[in-house]
C-alpha cells in the first residue's frame, strides 16, 4: 500500500511551511547582504580610484613640461597599476595636457577638448592662459561577493581629475 | 523490541521543538552577525589606514623625508587599532614609482627610499587585521599614494 500523499492531501498538509519558507527568504537575504557589502566596497574603491587620479594629475602636472613627459607618465602608471591599485582592477589611464585661450579649452595637438566631464572639471580648474593636465583614471571594483550577484551588478568606476602645471590645486 | 517505543516517542513528540530550532537557526545567525561587524570593522580600518597615507602623501610630506621607517610606521599606527604589535608588523614600503616593477609585488618593508625633490614616489603600507571569526585569519589592510616630492 502506497504511503504517497494524493495531490489534494499534499497541499493541504501544512508540516514543513515553516522550512520552506525560510528556505525562499533565506536566499534573497544572503543576495542582499551580498549587496550591502558590495555597494560598501564599491564605495571605497571609488573613492580609492578618485584619490588616486587626482595625486597622479597633480604630480604629473608638477613634474611633466612638456606631451611627451605627460604620456610616458601615464603609460608608467599604467604599467605599475597592480602595484597601488588595490580595491580595483583592470586599470585604464590616460593623460594629456590642457590648455584655456579666450575662455575656450584645447588639447596639446589644438583640438577642442570634447569630453563633457574633462571640460567641466578643467573649465572650473584652470584660469585663462593657464595649461594643466587631466588625468583620467578608470577600472573595476574588485568584488568578493561576486559569486552571490548578476555579472551585471559590477560597474566601471571612472574618475578624472584635473591639476594646473606647478600649482598644487588638485580637483577630483 | 523494548527500544522503538521510546524513539518512536520521540520523534513524534513536539513539545521543545521551537527550543531546538531556536538552537539551530542561532549559530547561523550569530556568524552573519559577527560577519557584519568584522566586515565594518575591516572597512573602517582600511578607511582610517587609507587617510592616513593620503595625508601623509599630500599635507604631511614632510613626515616621510625626515622621519625613518619605523617613525612612519608608528604613525600609521596611531590610527589603526585592531592590528596587533603594530608598529612592528605593519609594512612600510617607499620608492619612487618608476623603481617599482611592471608586475604587482608585495609590500617589501627592506626599501625605505625618500627620494629627491621632483620625483614621483610610491608610498604602500599593508597591515594584518585581527579577526574574531573562527576559521578566518588575519585580514589584511593595505593602502597606497602616488605623489611627488616636492
Amino acid at each position: 500500500m502506497s504511503t504517497r500523499p494524493s495531490p489534494s492531501e499534499f497541499m493541504a498538509d501544512r508540516r514543513g511551511a515553516a522550512a520552506i519558507e525560510f528556505a525562499l527568504i533565506a536566499n534573497i537575504l544572503l543576495v542582499l547582504l551580498a549587496a550591502v557589502g558590495e555597494i560598501a566596497l564599491t564605495v571605497r574603491a571609488t573613492r580609492d580610484v578618485n584619490r588616486l587620479a587626482s595625486q597622479l594629475s597633480l604630480a604629473v602636472a608638477q613634474t611633466c613640461a612638456s606631451t611627451s613627459c605627460v604620456e610616458q607618465l601615464a603609460r608608467m602608471a599604467v604599467d605599475r597599476g597592480d602595484n597601488y591599485l588595490i580595491t580595483a582592477e583592470q586599470l585604464r589611464v590616460s593623460a594629456q595636457e590642457v590648455s584655456k585661450t579666450n575662455g575656450a579649452l584645447f588639447t596639446s595637438d589644438g583640438a577642442a577638448l570634447s569630453d563633457p566631464t574633462a571640460t567641466a572639471r578643467a573649465s572650473a580648474v584652470l584660469a585663462e592662459g593657464d595649461v594643466g593636465v587631466i588625468v583620467t583614471m578608470s577600472a573595476t571594483a574588485i568584488s568578493p561577493f561576486a559569486a552571490l550577484l548578476p555579472p551585471t551588478a559590477t560597474w566601471r568606476i571612472s574618475a578624472t581629475a584635473v591639476a594646473v602645471r606647478r600649482a598644487a590645486i588638485p580637483v577630483i | 523490541m523494548p527500544i522503538a517505543a521510546p524513539i518512536s516517542r520521540l520523534i513524534r513528540s513536539t513539545s521543545g521543538a521551537v527550543a531546538i530550532e531556536t538552537a539551530a537557526i542561532l549559530a547561523p545567525l550569530f556568524l552573519i552577525l559577527l560577519g557584519s561587524l568584522q566586515f565594518s570593522l575591516y572597512v573602517i580600518e582600511c578607511e582610517r589606514l587609507g587617510t592616513t597615507v593620503y595625508e601623509l602623501s599630500s599635507s604631511r610630506q614632510a613626515e616621510l623625508t625626515d622621519r625613518s621607517q619605523n617613525e612612519v610606521a608608528a604613525t600609521l599606527c596611531q590610527q589603526i587599532a585592531l592590528v596587533e604589535e603594530c608598529p612592528h608588523t605593519i609594512r612600510v614600503q617607499l620608492a619612487p614609482l618608476l623603481s617599482y616593477p611592471s608586475i604587482g609585488t608585495q609590500v617589501d618593508e627592506n626599501i625605505f627610499d625618500p627620494g629627491s625633490a621632483g620625483t614621483i614616489m610610491l608610498l604602500r603600507t599593508e597591515a594584518a587585521m585581527i579577526s574574531f571569526i573562527p576559521g578566518v585569519g588575519r585580514l589584511p589592510i593595505r593602502a597606497t599614494a602616488i605623489y611627488m616630492r616636492s
